[in-house]
């Protein structure tokens, strides 16, 4: 079934294990951290109050595009308990994102509705809110933009006049490249003997964390910034915050903790206007100030996943292999900078690499307009690309005269194979996803269409995934710090500059060390939050933790155990490969009967306090993955694994409705090797019935740039009673990179639900849609139009 | 102000609370048990949920004066006399229930108010029960296997 | 700061109307819950809430004694006479009686699917009639039941059909010194057959996009004497489709009879396109609704 193998890289030596007994590894081990949880004694920071601290609150634009005319602020200051109030005018200035194209607080223009005008600290909430309400604003209107396509015409009004830099800009086009081009395109265009152009679109969507965005900014005597934060960036986030303290002419330090955090999905992979507006007014009343975002906050003022629009080509030849694939992507990029802008690096990823196809020329152009601005969220551009990329596939095959299965059979990646855009991929479970998919959902035999005596009608769909799993190089370091010191009491700490957003990091952490170790889980705590003793890591993102800081964690026990096991030995006076720890034991092959089995607390002790021990066990290391940097030209082996996964939806659609009900799902997901397969079926569970979400109900609405649904009402996030049956299959491919095998696995199980379920509607009624969410009327309406008949 | 007095997890309190205070503030500011949580302060989200007088509410609707004279549960009084973590919070951590958390003491009360009025739900029943409590990490159905294991090991 | 608010709870009925005729911009609420939302985004600013949830005799669903909701009310109709509600019983109440699933499915159906558990756990049938809002499920399921509402003030009491109360949207026939005591329901009849489906995206804690009720009440020879369709979020409040009952009644039901009420339904529906949904599509799901909603209520079979 494979052709060209030309690419293929040399057979991986895989090191020969020793067919292991994993103790700890494997097994399904409660998240550390779930029985405070369960207790109601985990700290957030909703819960948490310091001596003397005040409440902030922020002033938000009214307006989607306007010159400030003035800002009067009297009657705010006026209210009892009020402590500061601040605007542009009365603070430093401090430009946030990574092309710095924002002020915190504006100054002579506003964007749109989420821009940070004025801030008040005050006693209580109330009497912040109340301060806030008497500030008045005088704004001057300038035209709205809300379309990258308003933003690109002629002659349309300057969102931005100019750059950082203070470069005067001609257009609201952002200046970054995003253009991948692997292969040949017109050769692969030549080859091809059926194609098929689609075009996309999907909506914002939010993160909807439970906890919302929170934090206390808190100097001292010293102007050094404690500041309790719910980033997942610990380490980036304080070299922000430290940058805006010279802005501020702090010349302290900064310490970044973070206690529970309230969920992430990679709402935190930024740093936000907020914090710093704490930080001001907290340096402004020499008082810790605390700011909680409401719900409507929430979702108005954080960044979501954005709008994009995508027209994609794909053909195939006469065997139903791809030759090419061509993309054009338009991204609403909003009214500022953050890593939404750099979602397209991540939509290459499938545009390259998802399917074996040579050729491929992918561009995306972000441009600014006046909507809410965009950011990272669970597989950033990867779902939105995925969409594209799996619904053309099906139409491709279908035009081929192939079934949708055996098309991708013929199409899915192999391991060992350099993809076009040269990832790497050791291990991959492509195919055996596969055909797992196939064959639990009965796909073979299925009946598609009507069901007898009723309006509904039945199909199967399925979709494809790629996603890094080994790291992701997106900055010149993607490394993670581990320390590890064990007392002689036998407990270890773990300190990694990682961060546990509820995925449930601190477990693996916990089963690495412990299995490295040969001690229980239980007596193994992972730290992670606090920048004072925690070393630097590149954040919790691209689904890179359990690979990266588990390597990390991995490394650092070996060290550890090391120490521990050369000293053991001298003790028990055996060889150091006579040595072995399991579950908090010490087992020497020794004819000694007393040494043979010793409490590893006892030996520690002896090595701390004996004369002849005076000795710590303790270690440190940076662990940096053997990835590279993406070039010039976006190639290279960004991730030092790949993670691969195939969806299939069985669903039915109310052909009088509109309404689609999935009935039965199966998602198998090759992650190398599963640490904890509980936490990983929740992973899989979560992040499809995000997908769901994506597919079917979420969109963020706005009208000129203000958000219509920013509460739970409105914007249709699923319930308990939405739940479908999905089965989580595991397929291990030992990944000889992985801690234990395992490669990454946070995002992936949102990337592929939109187009299995749009290709299983297909299969049931025989429309494509290709707008998300795959509402109710938009699938009567395409219903409608497939048998001639016009809305009214 | 308003003088009012109610059970907490079985002892009873007395305070003075703003009229337009609600439940959940009371709880949070006033007696420090930070167990259930505003998520949407609308009542859409059940982070807030407590039970009053046998049935789940979200609190941060609930007048506070509404509570003079009622019993209030909270997750913090869920664990049993003899110290021991109640079935619910036993199966929620076992069952991986749990992830971020910060719905998790409402779902639980959520979860409790169901059980000690109908012990024996189905499937359909825990949904419906739990359909008021947003979970964005879970999925849901991990929570519900817990529910429906802590109501097998209640009947033992 | 924003005029404080006073939060009264009076003991009886005579007490909350004297209230209500003392204190100018008074509210009435019993679960509070869509009182208290507006409040707290500053949409609504009552002086005072006159709670009615501490008044005996409130809260019940007569004849059925099953419920939590039964406070033991002396005096009230049997089950040959309908159901009387007290104006506090909660939609959870309502959900929790099987006998009001079994003797009127609708109602039950509609109550069923308010909010959550937790809010249905404290929001009251009476304040969600009041509240006027145009989804109103319980005003759309009884509606079909020929409703009337008992309501106290100053001068007694007076009785008022369901389908004359609304007004507009949040706006109704009930004074400001009034509150709604009961809801009386007569006894349908045998031979009635009736159903509420909420039509909406997701599954859970939904507003609906459209709520349809129908009913039909059968003659000994199986000819439709009685019908009733009723409509929510298909007009500025709950509304009955006279045109799709006069479609029905005096008819011999049929699976054609039944869609072509909902074809006159849908004509007459005033439908308008929203941000929350479009009108073409809520007018569709009127034509298609109304006979799938009369085949539910087990009429046809």
């Amino acid at each position: 079934m494979t052709r060209k193998e030309e690419r293929l890289l040399p057979e991986v030596e895989r090191a020969v294990r020793a067919p292991e007994e994993l103790v700890v590894v494997g097994k399904r081990i409660p998240k550390s951290d779930a029985l405070y949880k369960v207790l109601g004694q985990a700290q957030y920071i909703y819960d948490m109050q310091l001596p003397g601290m005040l409440y902030g609150k922020i002033l938000w634009s009214e307006r989607a595009h306007a010159k400030i005319i003035s800002i009067d602020t009297s009657e705010a200051e006026k209210v009892p308990g009020v402590r500061a109030v601040i605007t542009a005018q009365n603070t430093p200035e401090i430009r946030i994102g990574f092309m710095k194209d924002q002020p915190v607080l504006k100054k002579d223009k506003v964007r749109s509705f989420r821009d940070e005008v004025a801030a008040v600290a005050a006693t209580s909430w109330e009497a912040a809110e109340e301060a806030i309400s008497r500030i008045k604003v005088v704004y001057e209107d300038l035209p709205g933009i809300f379309s990258p396509e308003e933003a690109m015409e002629e002659g349309a009004p300057l969102i931005h006049e100019m750059d950082a830099r203070g470069k005067e800009l001609k257009d609201n086009r952002i200046r970054l490249p995003w253009k991948l081009v692997c292969g040949d395109l017109e050769k692969g265009k030549a080859e091809a003997t059926c194609t098929v152009t689609t075009s996309y679109e999907v909506p914002a969507v939010n993160h909807c964390c439970m906890g919302t965005s929170a934090c206390i900014a808190s100097f001292d005597a010293g102007d050094n910034l404690t500041i309790y934060d719910i980033t997942q960036i610990p380490s980036l986030a304080k070299a922000d915050f430290l940058e805006a303290l010279k802005a501020m002419g702090a010349k302290g330090r900064v310490r970044v903790i973070t206690p529970t955090i309230g969920g992430g999905f990679g709402s935190k992979l930024d740093t936000y206007g907020y914090q710093y507006i704490a930080m001001l007014l907290s340096h402004r009343t020499k008082r810790p100030v605390k700011i909680v975002f409401t719900r409507e906050e929430e979702f108005f003022a954080t960044s979501p996943r954005q709008q994009a629009k995508f027209t994609i080509t794909q053909g195939c030849d006469k065997e139903g292999y791809l030759t090419f694939r061509e993309v054009n992507a338009t991204l609403d990029n909003g009214a500022y900078i953050s890593w939404g802008a750099t979602t397209p690096s991540v939509m290459m990823m499938p545009m390259s690499s998802l399917y074996r196809v040579p050729n491929i020329e992918f561009k995306s152009t972000c441009i600014y307009t006046n909507n809410t601005w965009a950011q990272a969220m669970r597989g950033y551009g990867n779902p939105q690309a995925t969409f594209a990329i799996d619904c053309n596939m099906d139409e491709l095959a279908e035009k081929a005269g192939i079934d949708p299965v055996e098309f991708r059979r013929r199409n899915a990646n192999i391991p060992g194979e350099e993809t076009p855009q040269g990832f790497l991929p050791r291990t991959c479970g492509h195919r055996e996803c596969l055909e797992a998919v196939v064959e639990k959902m009965g796909y073979e035999g299925r009946q598609s269409g009507i069901v007898e005596g009723t309006p509904k009608a039945r199909g199967m769909g399925v979709a494809s995934l790629i996603h890094v799993g080994g790291g992701a190089k997106i900055y010149r370091s993607d490394g993670c710090a581990t320390s590890i010191k064990i007392d002689d009491d036998g407990w270890v700490d773990v300190f990694s500059g990682s961060q546990d957003i509820g995925q449930g990091l601190d477990t693996v952490l916990r089963q690495i060390v412990a299995e490295v170790l040969g001690f229980k889980p239980e007596k193994v705590k992972i730290h992670v939050g606090d920048t004072d003793t925690c070393g630097w890591d590149a954040g919790c993102h691209a689904s890179r933790s359990t690979f990266v800081a588990g390597n990390s964690a991995k490394v650092c026990a070996e060290i550890v155990r090391a120490q521990m096991v050369a000293n053991f030995a001298a003790q028990l006076e055996v060889a150091e490969d006579a040595i072995s720890i399991t579950e908090g034991e010490v087992l020497a092959q020794t004819d000694d009967p007393d040494k043979q089995v010793t409490k590893v607390e006892r030996l520690l002790r002896r090595a701390h306090m004996t004369g002849r021990g005076n000795t710590m066990f303790m270690a440190s290391n940076f662990w940096e993955p053997n990835n590279k940097l993406l070039a010039g030209d976006f190639h290279g082996n960004f991730s030092m694994a790949y993670t691969y996964g195939v969806h299939g939806v069985e669903l039915e659609v109310d052909t009088e409705t509109g309404q689609v009900d999935v009935i039965n799902y199966v998602a198998a997901h090759d992650i190398g090797k599963a640490i904890n397969p509980m936490l990983l079926d929740g992973q899989a569970y979560g992040g499809i019935m995000q997908g769901i979400g994506y597919a079917l109900t979420e969109e963020m609405l706005f009208d000129k740039g203000k958000l219509l649904n920013p509460n739970f009402r409105d914007y249709k996030i699923l319930t308990c009673l939405d739940v479908v049956p999905i089965e989580a299959i595991i397929v291990e491919t030992d990944d000889p990179e992985g801690p234990f095998g395992a490669k990454g696995v946070g995002e992936p199980g949102l990337v592929p639900v939109a187009p299995a379920i749009a290709n299983a509607i297909y299969d049931a009624v025989g429309i494509r849609l290709r707008r998300l969410p795959m509402t109710p009327d938009r699938v009567l309406e395409a219903l409608w139009a497939k048998a001639g008949k016009a809305i009214a | 102000m308003k003088t009012i007095t109610f059970t907490v997890n079985g002892n009873p309190v007395t305070l003075d609370v703003s009229e337009d205070a609600n439940l959940l503030s009371v709880l949070n500011d006033d007696l420090e048990l930070a167990g259930a949580k505003e998520g949407c302060g609308a009542g859409e989200c059940g982070a807030c949920t407590v039970i009053v007088d046998g049935v789940a509410v979200t609190s941060c609707l609930y007048p506070a004066c509404e509570a003079d004279g009622r019993v209030v549960e909270t997750v913090e009084g869920l664990v049993l006399e003899s110290g021991s973590l109640h079935p619910l919070q036993r199966t929620f951590v076992d069952y991986g229930a749990v992830q971020c958390g910060f719905c998790t003491p409402g779902m639980v009360m959520s979860a409790k108010a169901l059980l000690d009025k109908y012990p024996n739900p189905n499937e359909q029943e825990v949904k419906v029960a739990l359909a008021g409590n947003i979970c964005r990490c879970t999925g849901y159905t991990q929570i519900v296997e817990a529910v429906l294991a802590a109501a097998e090991e209640m009947k033992k | 700061m924003a005029a404080a608010l006073d939060y009264l709870r009076p003991a009886s009925v005579a007490e909350a109307l004297s209230l209500l005729s003392t204190i100018e911009g008074a509210q009435p609420v019993a679960g509070a819950t869509d009182v208290w939302v507006g409040i707290r985004s500053k949409k609504h600013s009552p002086k005072a809430l006159v709670s009615l949830k501490n008044i005996p005799n409130l809260r019940f669903i007569l004849p059925d004694r099953e419920t939590d909701a039964y406070e033991g009310r002396a005096e009230g109709v049997t089950g040959d006479s309908g159901v009387l509600l007290g104006a506090a019983t909660t939609h959870g109440d309502v959900e929790d009686s099987a006998w009001m699933k079994t003797h009127f499915p609708a109602v039950h159906q509609a109550c069923s699917g308010v909010g959550s558990r937790q809010v249905r756990n404290v929001a009251t049938v009476g304040g969600n009639i009041c509240n006027a809002a145009p989804c109103a499920d319980s005003a759309v399921g009884l509606l079909l039941y020929d409703a009337t509402l008992v309501i106290a003030g100053p001068a007694g009491e007076r009785e008022l059909p369901l389908s004359e109360f609304f007004v507009g949207p949040g706006e109704t026939r009930l004074g400001p010194a009034e509150i709604l005591k009961e809801v009386k329901v007569p006894n349908p009849g045998p031979r009635t057959y009736a159903w509420y489906w909420k039509h909406t995206r997701r599954k859970g804690v939904e507003l609906p996009l459209l709520g349809v009720g129908a009913r039909v009440t059968l003659d000994a020879d199986g000819m439709v004497e009685k019908a009733r369709v009723s409509l929510g979020v298909c007009a500025p409040m709950p509304t009955r489709s006279y045109e799709a009952e006069k479609v029905l009644e005096g008819q011999k039901l049929t699976a054609e009879l039944a869609a072509e009420a909902g074809e006159v339904a849908a004509a007459n529906a005033l439908v308008r396109d929203t941000w929350r949904g479009r009108g073409w599509y809520r007018r569709e799901m009127v034509r298609v609704l109304v006979p799938r909603v009369i085949k539910l209520s087990g009429a046809l079979s």
